[in-house]
């Protein structure tokens, strides 16, 4: 991305600058592309006062 | 963030080239503005599968802009002359005013397709603008107004 400097002129003549910045339309679309980052999931863990229970036959 | 509604928005077009610092000149006598966006289609037709695909090309965009008819208007001026001259103009298309910040849009470097001007017997004449991008040193782009600061 870059800064350019353009300038906007009101109709009673009055130009300012106007800061912008740019974003080509390439660049743009390479952003939205982007695959967003997940963060790693972490293994389940068990507490460890956790006991399975008994299988029921 | 917030939403916008096409009252809002405002379109810009300026005798300069972004490539060579634009003065813009907002078109206020704007009404429906209708930019179109897509990518042309290349169709995979074989029989590999039940369905067709498709690879894309390249972006195709056009703006089309509804104004109202003002004789002497200084900015449909500068569109009817790029329009005679065949020359090239810039066109912004803002969601807000090009001097806020945080205001976003999409610029680049136009011809005027288009300018038809329906003359209706018992309603207020319009004229409708099509702007295309043309080949410049400036590639289409979006713009951020004042981000970073």
């Amino acid at each position: 991305m870059r800064t350019v400097i353009h300038k906007f002129k009101n109709k009673r003549g009055e130009v300012v600058d106007v800061q912008l910045e740019v974003r080509s339309a390439a660049e743009y679309i390479q952003h939205a592309d982007q695959p967003k980052t997940e963060e790693p999931q972490k293994p389940a863990v068990k507490p460890s006062f956790y006991k399975a229970p008994d299988a029921h036959i | 963030m917030s939403e916008v509604i096409g009252l809002e928005g405002k379109a810009y077009v300026s005798e300069d080239l972004l490539g060579d610092g634009p003065t813009w000149q907002e078109i206020d006598i704007a009404s429906e503005i209708t930019g179109e966006d897509s990518r042309n289609q290349a169709a995979i037709k074989d029989r590999r599968s039940q369905f067709e695909k498709y690879k894309l090309g390249q972006r195709v965009i056009t703006y089309s802009v509804t104004m109202t008819y003002v004789k002497g208007d200084e900015v449909l001026s500068v569109l009817r002359d790029a329009y005679d001259s065949n020359t090239p103009i810039g066109f912004a298309s803002m969601t807000g005013d090009i001097t806020e910040n945080g205001e976003e849009g999409f610029m680049f470097d136009a011809l005027v397709a288009e300018m038809g001007k329906p003359e209706p017997f018992e309603d207020v004449w319009t004229v409708d603008v099509v702007f295309v991008p043309t080949s410049t040193e400036t590639e289409p782009a979006f713009v951020t107004v004042g981000a970073g600061t």
